[in-house]
């Protein structure tokens, strides 16, 4: 019995290994240039995005609405509104250390709904947390900054250049759980020339995955708090 | 002199007639009744002001808005996002446009929306002392103040603010307010009452 639990274990273990992409090593002397490229892809300073957003549930049912971000990294706040295109608000809730929900029509009441998308924002927006553990260049081509969150996480930062980026979560077992990429950048009046992704796509690989398609209709920088 | 005095009593006159004109058909519930039973359609622009404490600006929309007795409307919007939202015969859709054309949108919100709908063909029908949801007060300035009569509802909407265009049978601007810091406010322009528009209009994209 204890030999058929080991090599269960040893065959889980070997196959969820296979899910961190391995990294082909780089020249030593880039490496301060492929953490720059990654940590460029964050806003620095406290900003305002408008998107519409198109959701794709489970049943491949498709909702569309208005999401309004305010993001401020260096505190780690976010402020989210979601709302019909015609203004009704949905969903209105903060994140400062824990989640404040302001206002919820069912079915984006619940705690866990706002805890979920406030994680989405945040892998989207601010620099995954814990040390990056390893950096390298993958069979594409494309640099990637390998972190370890606290929590036993792996986030992947894959760039090419500051405009067509993807982030890669993966869990403590090394399965991929959710990607988000970047494209279609834009520079948009009073962004203050920095350019923006018009478009990023996430896809949660979960046991209740979802996709959204979030197409830029304002972004601007805000004076701090 | 005499002229002067006589240009400013006519002025004067003129003015009283025509403020009375148009105070007339929203000077209470059975006029304003009376001016809706002989709107049939009615076809207006309208710009659409989102206001939240979130935003450093309003979020602006813009579109056509179409109405045809009992119960069919169209709401388009143009900017900043493509989309139709379709009431008729009790059934709501809403189409967004994307690159591949209009998709369907199958989100539970629809049923909110749904309900506005509703609140827009019974006030166009000038039905706002029968509405089950909202007690309506007719206020000075041709406005109507609708309040929630449920505490349910009144989370969703604290109050609704109408006001009446001084042509007879038209709204002029609605603000749907959420909270103090979160309304909407509409303003329909170029208002055609009675032109013919096609039933196809309400079901087809």
């Amino acid at each position: 019995m204890k030999s058929v639990t080991f090599l269960f274990i040893l065959i889980f273990g070997t196959i969820s290994c296979t899910g961190l992409p391995k990294l082909d090593p780089v020249n030593s002397s880039i490496i301060p240039e492929i953490h720059k490229r990654c940590s460029a892809l964050f806003l620095n300073g406290r900003w305002e995005f408008i998107h519409s957003i198109e959701a794709t549930m489970p049943n491949n049912k498709k909702s569309f609405i208005i999401g309004i971000t305010v993001i401020s990294p260096e505190i780690k706040r976010v402020e989210s509104v979601i709302m019909t295109i015609e203004g009704l608000v949905l969903f209105d809730a903060c994140y400062e250390q824990k989640v404040v929900i302001n206002r919820g029509i069912p079915p984006f009441d619940s705690v866990d709904f706002a805890r979920h998308l406030m994680d989405d924002i945040k892998l989207m927006f601010f620099k995954p947390d814990g040390q990056i553990i390893e950096a390298g260049m993958l069979s594409s081509g494309e640099y990637v900054c390998r972190h370890k969150s606290n929590d036993g996480h792996f986030v992947d930062i894959v760039t090419n250049n500051v405009c067509a980026w993807e982030i890669r979560r993966y869990t403590p077992s090394a399965a991929l759980r959710k990607t988000i990429k970047a494209s279609h950048c834009k520079t948009l009046p009073g962004s203050n020339g920095i350019r923006i992704p018009g478009r990023i796509e996430l896809d949660d690989r979960g046991a209740n995955g979802y996709s959204l398609t979030l197409e830029l209709i304002g972004a601007k920088p805000l004076a701090k708090n | 002199m005499k002229i002067k005095k006589c240009y400013s009593s006519v002025s004067i006159f003129i003015l009283f007639i025509a403020s009375y004109l148009s105070i007339g058909w929203a000077d209470n519930w059975d006029q304003i009744k009376k001016s809706a039973v002989e709107v049939n359609t009615v076809k207006a622009d309208f710009i659409q002001e989102k206001h939240m404490k979130i935003l450093t600006k309003p979020l602006i929309s813009r579109g056509v808005f179409y109405y045809k007795v009992p119960k069919s409307l169209r709401w388009e919007y143009i900017s900043p996002v493509k989309s139709i939202l379709m009431m008729q015969n009790g059934k709501t859709k809403r189409f967004i446009k994307k690159n591949e054309g209009y998709i369907e949108d199958n989100s539970a919100n629809l049923q909110a929306m749904k309900f506005v709908l509703q609140e827009i063909t019974m006030w166009l029908s000038g039905r706002f002392d029968e509405n089950p949801d909202f007690t309506a007060t007719l206020e000075s300035g041709h406005k109507i103040l609708l309040l929630p009569k449920e505490k349910s509802l009144s989370m969703m909407i604290q109050k609704i603010e109408l006001t009446l265009s001084d042509r007879p049978g038209i709204i002029k601007s609605v603000k749907i307010y959420e909270s103090e810091n979160s309304f909407t406010k509409l303003v329909f322009k170029k208002v055609i009452l009675n032109d013919k528009i096609e039933d196809s209009l309400f079901r087809k994209i």
